[in-house]
C-alpha cells in the first residue's frame, strides 16, 4: 500500500488549484452573498444593517412563500416523471441490440445536449396560441386551441413538460450505465430460480440501481430547483404569477428592482434548501461517496 | 571595484528601463477605455452596433494610443450590474443605462457630470443644437448633465400600409376610439388562413416598456404620473381605471389576442414580422430590426404617432431607450468625455441617423441629410423626430424602478387573477411604493 512520505507536499500541490477555484468562485461569493443578505443593499449600496430583516420580510411575504411551494411542486413532479421515464427508457434500451440502442440513445440525448435557452425558445414557439405548431395540429383534428402558455391553469404543466423533456435523457444515461454494470449472471441465476421479469427487476436490478437513481435524483432535483433559464425563457413566471419560481423571484429582486439584499437572502434560502435536500437524499439512499 | 561599478550601472540601467516603461504606460496616449453596452460591434446584423464599431475605429485613429474595448452586456441586467460594479469600484469607464434608471444612477453617483469633462467648453450655440427633453434628463436636481442621449426612443404605432389600403383605413388617428375601430376592421383571416390581429401588445413582465393606454393616460391626464415627493399620483383613480379597462377591452374585442398576457414584446415583434399583426405599439429603436426580419415587403411597414386617449388631453409619450455616460470613478474621465463628445458630434450624429436610422440628436443634422429623409423607407425616422418634442422622461430625483413593469402587471392581474380594475391598480401602486419609497 502506498504510504505518503513524511513532509511530502505533492498531494496538497495537486489539489491546490481545484481548492483555489472552489474557494474563489464558490465559497467567497457565498460568504459575500450572506453578508449582502444582512443589509439593505439596493444596487449594492449598503445603506442599513438589517440582520435577518430581509429573511423575515421574505418569509412573511405570501407571494414568496407561494413561489417556494410552487418551485417544490414543479421540481418534484418533474423529478418523478423524469425518473419513471428515464428508468423505463433505460430498461427498454438495455433490451435492444447494440446498433439500434446506439441510434435511439443519440436521439434521446439531443434534448440534454441542446442549449437550454435555444430548446426552450423552440418549445415556446411550438406552444404559441396562434402561430404555434401544436395548436395548429390540434386545430387540424378539429380540437380547440389551448393556451399552453397564456392559460394560468395550463402554463405550469407546460413548464413541467419542458423541464422534464430536457432531463429525461440524463436520467436514462445514468440508469443505463448502472444496468450495464449489473453482471448478467445475476439475471440468469434468478431465471433458474424461477423469477419472472418483474421480480428480476424489483428484487435484483432495482436495488442495484439504487446508487445511479440516487445520483440522478440528486442532480436533476437540484437542477430543477435552481433552474431559472427554462421558466424565465418559457413563461417569465406568468401568466400572472402562475409559474413564478423562486429563482425568478431572486433574479427579479436583483435585476429588475436592484434589491440585492432581498435577492441574496432568497439565494441563501435556496442554498440552505439545496443543502438540506442533498443531506436527506444521501441519508435516504445510504449513498456513500 | 570595477565589478561592483558594473553591477551598479546594470542595476541603474534596468531601473531606468523600467521607469521608462512606467512612464510609457501612464502616458495619456496609452489609454484603454472599457465600455459596457448591449451592442456588440461584431454583430453585423445590428446597424447600431456597426455604427458604434465605425465610430470607435475613427476615434482610435484620431487619438493614437487610445483603445476602446467593448464588453457587451445583457441589456436587461446592464444597469444593475453597472451599479454593483460602481459600488465595488470595478466599473468600466463608459456605460449605457436605460432611460428610467438614470435617476438611480445619479443618486448613486455613477455618472460623471459632462460639465467636468467637455461641456464646460461648449458654446451656448452648441448646447442649443442638442437641447431636448432627452438631453436635459437628469438635470433637475443639480443642473448638471450626466449623459448623452444615445439612444433616445419615442413610442408610436407600427402599421401595415398594405392592410390599411386593403380596408380603406387612413392612418394618424385622432383618438383611441378611432384606433380601436380601425383595429377591429384590421382583424381578419388572411388568404393563407392566418389570423391577423388588429393591435399587437405584449404584457409579459420579463420584457418591459411603456406601451398601452395606462402609461399614456397617467402621463397626459391632469397632474401627471408622480407627486412632487415621488409618490404615485393616484394610479388607481378614475382615469387610470378607464385606461386599464381600455386595454382589457382590446382583448375582449378580439383585436389583441388573449395570449398577450404571456407574450413578451420580443414575441410581438417576431409575430409582426411574420405578418400576424396589422398594428403594434413600438419603440422606434426596434423598427430597423423588424424591417430586416419582415416576411413581407418592408416598404409596407409605416410608423405613426399614438393618438390621444381623450381629445384635448395631449399625446405626450414616455421616452424609452438609453443614455450613455462616463463613470465618475474612472481613471481616464477626460478621454472618456472626449469619446462621449465624439459620439454626439455632427459627424457621428449624421452616421447614427443615416446608417442606424436613429433619431437625430442635433437639430443641425436634419437639414444636412434631407436626401435621407426623402427616401420612403426612412419616412418613419422623420415621424419619430416629430414625436420627439412630446416625449417625457421620468424625473431623475427619485427612483421609478419597475414602474413600467407595474403597469403591465396591472393588466395581468385584471386579466388573469380576477382582480377588479381598481384592485389591480391599487395593488401595483402599493408594490411601487413598497419597492421604491417605503424602504
Amino acid at each position: 500500500m502506498y504510504k505518503r512520505k513524511k513532509g511530502s507536499y505533492l498531494p496538497y500541490a495537486l489539489i491546490a488549484p481545484s481548492i483555489l477555484i472552489i474557494v474563489l468562485f464558490l465559497v467567497v461569493p457565498l460568504i459575500f452573498s450572506l453578508y449582502v443578505s444582512l443589509w439593505r443593499s439596493d444596487f449594492m449600496n449598503f445603506s442599513k444593517f438589517l440582520g435577518f430583516g430581509n429573511y423575515l420580510k421574505l418569509l412573511g411575504d405570501s407571494d414568496i412563500l407561494f413561489s417556494i411551494l410552487r418551485t417544490f411542486c414543479i421540481s418534484f413532479i418533474s423529478l418523478v416523471i423524469s425518473l419513471i421515464l428515464g428508468v423505463s427508457l433505460a430498461l427498454w434500451l438495455n433490451s435492444l441490440s447494440a446498433g439500434i440502442a446506439f441510434v435511439i440513445e443519440i436521439l434521446i440525448l439531443i434534448p440534454w445536449v441542446t442549449s437550454m435557452v435555444v430548446s426552450t425558445l423552440q418549445w415556446k414557439w411550438l406552444f404559441q396560441d396562434d402561430l404555434g405548431l401544436i395548436n395548429y395540429i390540434l386545430s387540424l383534428f378539429g380540437l380547440q386551441r389551448q393556451g399552453f402558455l397564456s392559460d394560468k391553469n395550463l402554463a405550469m404543466y407546460t413548464l413541467i413538460f419542458v423541464m422534464t423533456w430536457r432531463i429525461v435523457a440524463y436520467v436514462m444515461v445514468q440508469i443505463l450505465a448502472g444496468l450495464k454494470g449489473i453482471p448478467k449472471e445475476y439475471d440468469e441465476a434468478a431465471k433458474i430460480d424461477g423469477a419472472n421479469k418483474f421480480q428480476i427487476f424489483s428484487k435484483i436490478r432495482l436495488p442495484l440501481l439504487k446508487t445511479p437513481i440516487a445520483i440522478s435524483a440528486i442532480i436533476i432535483g437540484l437542477s430543477n430547483l435552481n433552474n431559472v433559464t427554462v421558466p424565465l425563457t418559457l413563461t417569465g413566471g406568468g401568466p400572472g404569477r402562475s409559474t413564478m419560481v423562486i429563482a425568478i423571484e431572486a433574479y427579479e429582486q436583483s435585476f429588475s428592482y436592484g434589491h440585492f439584499g432581498e435577492s441574496s437572502a432568497l439565494s441563501i434560502l435556496l442554498c440552505v434548501i439545496n443543502f438540506i435536500l442533498i443531506v436527506l437524499y444521501i441519508k435516504a439512499v445510504k449513498y456513500e461517496i | 571595484m570595477k565589478r561592483m561599478l558594473l553591477v551598479l550601472f546594470l542595476v541603474l540601467g534596468c531601473f531606468t528601463l523600467f521607469a521608462g516603461a512606467q512612464v510609457e504606460t501612464d502616458a495619456p496616449e496609452n489609454v484603454e477605455l472599457k465600455f459596457w453596452t448591449f451592442l456588440d460591434p461584431k454583430n453585423p446584423s445590428n446597424s447600431r452596433a456597426v455604427v458604434l464599431g465605425k465610430l470607435i475605429e475613427n476615434f482610435e485613429k484620431a487619438n493614437p494610443g487610445v483603445k476602446i474595448t467593448i464588453e457587451p452586456q445583457v441589456h436587461s441586467t446592464l444597469a444593475q450590474k453597472m451599479f454593483a460594479a460602481h459600488a465595488t469600484n470595478s466599473a468600466p469607464d463608459l456605460f449605457m443605462v436605460p432611460v428610467d434608471m438614470l435617476g438611480r444612477a445619479i443618486e448613486l453617483g455613477v455618472p460623471e457630470p459632462l460639465e467636468n469633462m467637455f461641456l464646460k467648453n461648449w458654446t451656448a450655440e452648441d448646447i442649443e443644437d442638442v437641447t431636448s427633453g432627452l438631453w436635459t434628463a437628469g438635470t433637475e436636481s443639480t443642473g448638471l448633465h450626466y449623459q448623452v442621449p444615445l439612444f433616445g426612443a419615442v413610442y408610436g404605432i407600427l402599421y401595415r400600409a398594405d392592410y390599411f389600403e386593403k380596408f380603406g383605413i387612413e392612418p394618424n388617428f385622432k383618438n383611441w376610439e378611432e384606433l380601436y375601430a380601425a383595429a377591429e376592421k384590421l382583424t381578419f383571416v388572411d388568404e393563407k388562413g392566418m389570423q391577423v390581429y388588429g393591435l399587437g401588445i405584449g404584457y409579459n413582465p420579463s420584457v418591459v416598456d411603456y406601451y398601452g393606454a395606462l402609461p399614456q393616460r397617467l402621463l397626459n391626464r391632469q397632474g401627471g404620473v408622480y407627486k412632487e415627493d415621488g409618490y404615485p399620483n393616484d394610479w388607481a383613480g378614475k382615469e387610470a381605471q378607464e385606461a386599464l379597462q381600455l386595454e382589457l377591452d382590446a382583448v375582449q374585442m378580439g383585436i389583441t389576442p388573449e395570449s398577450a398576457v404571456s407574450m413578451t414584446y420580443e414575441d410581438v415583434f417576431v409575430n409582426f414580422a411574420a405578418g400576424q399583426y396589422s398594428m403594434m405599439f413600438i419603440t422606434c429603436l426596434r423598427i430597423p430590426q423588424i424591417m430586416n426580419a419582415a416576411s413581407f415587403d418592408k416598404g409596407n411597414i409605416k410608423f405613426m404617432p399614438i393618438p390621444e386617449i381623450k381629445e384635448g388631453e395631449g399625446n405626450r409619450v414616455f421616452s424609452g431607450g438609453w443614455f450613455t455616460g462616463a463613470w465618475s470613478k474612472g481613471e481616464h474621465k477626460d478621454v472618456a468625455g472626449k469619446f462621449l463628445e465624439y459620439l454626439i458630434s455632427p459627424e457621428a450624429d449624421a452616421l447614427w441617423v443615416t446608417e442606424a436610422q436613429q433619431i437625430p440628436i442635433r437639430k443641425s443634422t436634419v437639414p444636412k441629410i434631407q436626401e435621407f429623409f426623402a427616401k420612403p423607407e426612412n419616412e418613419w425616422v422623420a415621424i419619430a423626430a416629430q414625436i420627439k418634442p412630446y416625449t417625457y422622461v421620468a424625473p431623475a430625483r427619485f427612483s421609478v424602478a419597475g414602474q413600467a413593469q407595474d403597469w403591465q402587471n396591472a393588466f395581468i392581474l385584471a386579466a388573469t387573477e380576477n382582480f377588479s380594475v381598481k384592485d389591480a391598480l391599487e395593488k401595483v401602486q402599493k408594490d411601487f411604493i413598497e419597492r421604491n419609497l417605503n424602504r
